[in-house]
């Protein structure tokens, strides 16, 4: 039973987002809207793909929606810089979104984002493998060693070769024996 | 020219020449001297070196045959009279045999022997010098001895030597070339002893020399010998029925004079035999009762076996030993034990006897039940005084000894003896005697003692420990010093030593025979030394052989030994190979050959089995085998996480190229809002 009730508040937090997260994300919204209505159009039209992609990505991470929108943003942030420093009306942002080139500046971003998500991992993963092979090989090196100073029997934890018992034997230098 | 020194051989082989014992006297090789051999030892010719004319002579040992050396060291320069004057002894390398043997040097007899080996005639005493010229100076002789704790076992009339050219000096021979009672004939024995096998006859006492003292005597009267006609069997069977002073004296005349000390020397019943004391008082003129001949326990009705009718338990005995398969069919048989209870009058005996067959009859085909071996107690128990007589090996327990050694010599093996020990004989005869004697208790005890060692069957026990511990005089039987005569445990090394030059390599300088020697003779706990040579494993048994030599040479400061060192160093590999280094290992392949230039067996030992080494080898060889393994888990471990760590390297790619995202935008802005604003 206890099991039972603790699993809810667990996908609580983690999955889902508090309701006092959720109205204070709505209330940023609302006042966004308010003083900057073009900019957010142009943002949410922008950053449609890096959105995309925070849907898409399950992961508890967010590692893509990290990469394609940290890229997608890099598109996007010199048109607001451009409705900023012109003019900042629905406008100026209709004729950006119009303009293809924009877009495919914009989503051109998103895309190269994608490209580096899927590129970098395997070339990480390749550097790592090799980095771990070599470790192997060093160990196994090692190993080598130790058997050709060892003998065989040390990989078989010292059960070859067992050293006689044969009690005290006479001392090399030692004191000569009263006759 | 070959020297020797009774502590320690000197000698160089030479095909022939003399021969110098002790630096002094030389043995002419080619100068035999038929007329002074013994049963059992050659004579030949003696020079002095510094007093040259000395009349002298040697007697040269049969190789294998213990001789009495602890009774050479009492009588070497000492003054015995009577007796012939031993000078020296040694062992010497004799060409003609090719191998070491001992010598004993005599001064020469001028008159030569009273009565030549052989013959049947020989120098007559009348009654009244007797006393005179044999009684007194050989009594005087035997007392010598006795205070010496020696008995002379050698008394015959063939043994008698003029010690002067005028033939007046009358003295015993040689009784230190063969063990006690070894080259005795049957009729100079009395019956106890004379029954047993030569080797087995003991070192006896006293009163065993009294006897053949009183047997010399009457051939000395005689002139001849009364038994001559009488064969070996025929003689003892004499003796027991009617006694060894009507055996021996029977048909002849004896001086009336000489009736009392003879009946009284040749007496049967040891107890009541005359010793020095009584014949001295005979000497001084004092009357003794005459010993009355007492005869024999002899049964009503004699009882046939064997061709033979007996009316006495001994005569009975001697033809059992000799005929086991019927005499173990004849005692089991009613009429036998009804015999022994009516005939014999000896109800107990038979008792006894039905208690042993029907133990024998419980375990018949074991061992312990054979015939042979029922027969054998039984002889015990119908004669106990006589010898123990068993598959032929007749002895009685203090000449168990030199039973074994002949036995050795002329079998190639101790099996017989072996089994005796095994099944108790010794120890069921010391238990069936009549009287209790001192002796019987050391007797006892050794003989317990011998069967431990025979149990154990590891090298330096079993039946080669016994033969040595019996025989201090017994050179080392191994066939490596053989030809050395290794008497002393001194000797044992330098003989290694010597052999070392003509062996072949695969063999070790050890073996049975070198082991039970030295375990034997030398006077030191090696029982650590031997259960390491006792070893299965090679090479420990290697380094215990290296130890037991090592320690060897140490105590007793032996001189360096070059060609041992060389042949131990030379099989040393699998004791090298104890290390686990192998550097270790090169690093002592490389060192021997340095040691045994020096020659010491102690140096070799310690660097094969250095406590140190040893232990630093042990410790790294554990840190070593500890790295391995720690490798081997690490090597697994990353083998078989492989399919994990591609997840892990994964997730890693995965936030290495959000981060870099990231990084890209925070600098593009940074830029782009630098170019946009400044």
């Amino acid at each position: 039973m206890a099991q039972q009730q603790q699993q809810p508040q667990q996908q609580g937090g983690k999955g889902g987002r508090s309701p006092t997260f959720i109205l204070g994300m709505a209330v940023i919204f609302v006042l966004l809207v308010m003083v900057a209505l073009p900019t957010v159009i142009l943002l949410l039209a922008g950053m449609m793909p890096s959105l995309v992609a925070w849907v898409i990505d399950r992961t508890q991470q967010k590692y893509a929606t990290f990469c394609v929108g940290g890229l997608n943003f890099c598109g996007v942030f010199p048109y607001v810089l451009d409705l900023w420093s012109g003019a900042h009306t629905f406008g100026a942002t209709l004729a950006i979104l119009t303009d293809v080139f924009a877009l495919v500046v914009m989503y051109g971003t998103a895309a190269f984002g994608w490209m580096m998500y899927n590129s970098i991992p395997p070339v990480i993963v390749s550097v790592l493998t090799v980095i771990t092979q070599r470790r192997i090989a060093q160990l196994r090196t090692s190993q080598r060693r130790i058997i050709e100073e060892w003998g065989e029997e040390v990989a078989e934890g010292g059960s070859g070769i067992a050293p006689p018992a044969v009690g005290e034997g006479p001392p090399a230098k030692g004191p000569e024996p009263e006759q | 020219m070959a020297e020797a020194s009774p502590d320690k051989d000197k000698a160089a082989p030479v095909a022939s020449g003399p021969v110098v014992l002790a630096d002094r006297y030389m043995i002419d090789t080619g100068g035999a001297l038929a007329e002074f051999d013994t049963p059992s030892a050659k004579a030949y010719a003696v020079e002095d070196r510094r007093e040259p004319g000395r009349h002298l002579f040697a007697l040269v040992c049969t190789p294998g045959l213990p001789a009495r050396t602890k009774v050479m060291a009492q009588l070497k320069g000492a003054a015995v009279s009577g007796m012939l004057p031993l000078i020296e002894w040694g062992t010497v390398f004799w060409p003609l045999s090719r191998q070491h043997c001992m010598a004993v040097v005599y001064e020469k007899p001028r008159g030569g022997r009273l009565i030549p080996p052989g013959s049947n005639k020989g120098a007559r005493v009348n009654e009244y010098d007797l006393p005179r010229r044999v009684i007194e100076p050989m009594a005087a002789g035997l007392q010598d001895l006795a205070l010496r704790n020696v008995t002379h076992r050698n008394i015959r009339p063939t043994n008698l030597f003029y010690l002067d050219e005028a033939k007046q000096e009358i003295v015993l021979g040689d009784c230190v070339t063969s063990p006690a009672g070894f080259d005795q004939p049957v009729f100079a024995e009395p019956i106890d002893r004379s029954l047993a096998s030569p080797p087995g006859r003991g070192e006896g006492t006293i009163g065993d020399d009294m006897y053949a003292f009183g047997v010399t005597i009457v051939f000395l009267l005689l002139g001849y010998s009364p038994v001559e006609k009488l064969s070996e069997d025929d003689l003892i069977h004499a003796k027991i029925e009617q006694g060894s002073y009507a055996t021996i004296c029977g048909n002849a005349r004896v001086p009336l004079s000489m009736l009392e000390p003879l009946r009284g020397m040749l007496s049967d019943d040891a107890e009541e035999r005359w010793g020095l004391e009584e014949l001295e008082l005979w000497l001084s003129g004092r009357q003794m009762t005459p010993i009355q001949k007492r005869a024999a326990q002899k049964a009503d009705a004699p009882l046939p076996f064997a061709g033979r009718n007996h009316t006495t338990p001994r005569t009975l005995a001697r033809a059992f030993s000799r005929n086991v398969r019927e005499a173990a069919k004849i005692i089991r048989e009613e009429h036998f034990q009804t015999w022994l209870r009516r005939n014999m009058a000896m109800p107990s005996l038979a008792d006894m006897l039905a208690s042993l067959v029907r133990d024998a009859d419980t375990l018949k085909h074991t061992p312990s039940g054979s015939d042979e071996l029922l027969v054998a107690r039984i002889c015990i128990l119908l004669d106990p005084t006589g010898p123990v007589r068993y598959k032929g090996l007749n002895f009685l327990p203090d000449g168990f000894g030199p039973t074994l050694a002949v036995e050795l010599l002329r079998q190639g093996n101790n099996q017989l003896s072996a089994e005796v020990l095994l099944r108790d004989l010794p120890a069921f005869w010391l238990a069936n005697q009549p009287s209790y004697s001192p002796e019987f208790t050391v007797l006892e005890r050794n003989f317990t003692q011998l069967k431990g060692f025979l149990k154990i069957n590891d090298v330096g026990f079993g039946i080669e420990r016994c033969l040595y511990e019996l025989n201090p005089e017994m050179p080392c039987q191994s066939e490596m010093v053989m030809t050395h005569y290794v008497v002393g445990i001194r000797d044992i090394l330098p003989a290694l030593d010597e052999a070392a030059k003509v062996t072949e390599a695969p063999s070790k300088p050890m073996d049975r025979h070198i082991a039970a020697f030295i375990a034997a003779r030398f006077d030191e706990n090696i029982d650590p030394h031997l259960k390491a040579l006792a070893d299965e494993k090679e090479e420990t048994a290697l380094i215990g052989m290296l130890s037991l030599l090592a320690f060897l040479q140490w105590r007793l400061r032996t001189d360096p030994l070059y060609g041992l060192s060389s042949w131990i160093g030379g099989l040393l590999g699998p004791a090298i190979n104890t290390y686990h280094s192998r550097t270790t290992r090169r690093e002592l392949e490389k060192e021997i050959p340095k040691l045994v230039r020096q020659g010491s067996l102690p140096d070799l030992f310690d660097l094969i089995d250095n406590p140190e080494r040893r232990r630093q080898d042990i410790n790294a060889f554990n840190v070593a085998c500890q790295q391995f393994s720690e490798a081997e888990a690490e090597i697994e471990k990353i083998e078989s996480g492989e399919t994990a760590n591609q997840e892990s390297m994964m997730a890693v790619g995965q936030q290495a190229a959000a981060m870099t995202s990231i990084i890209i935008t925070m600098i593009t802005i940074s830029v782009m809002f630098l170019v946009e604003y400044w």
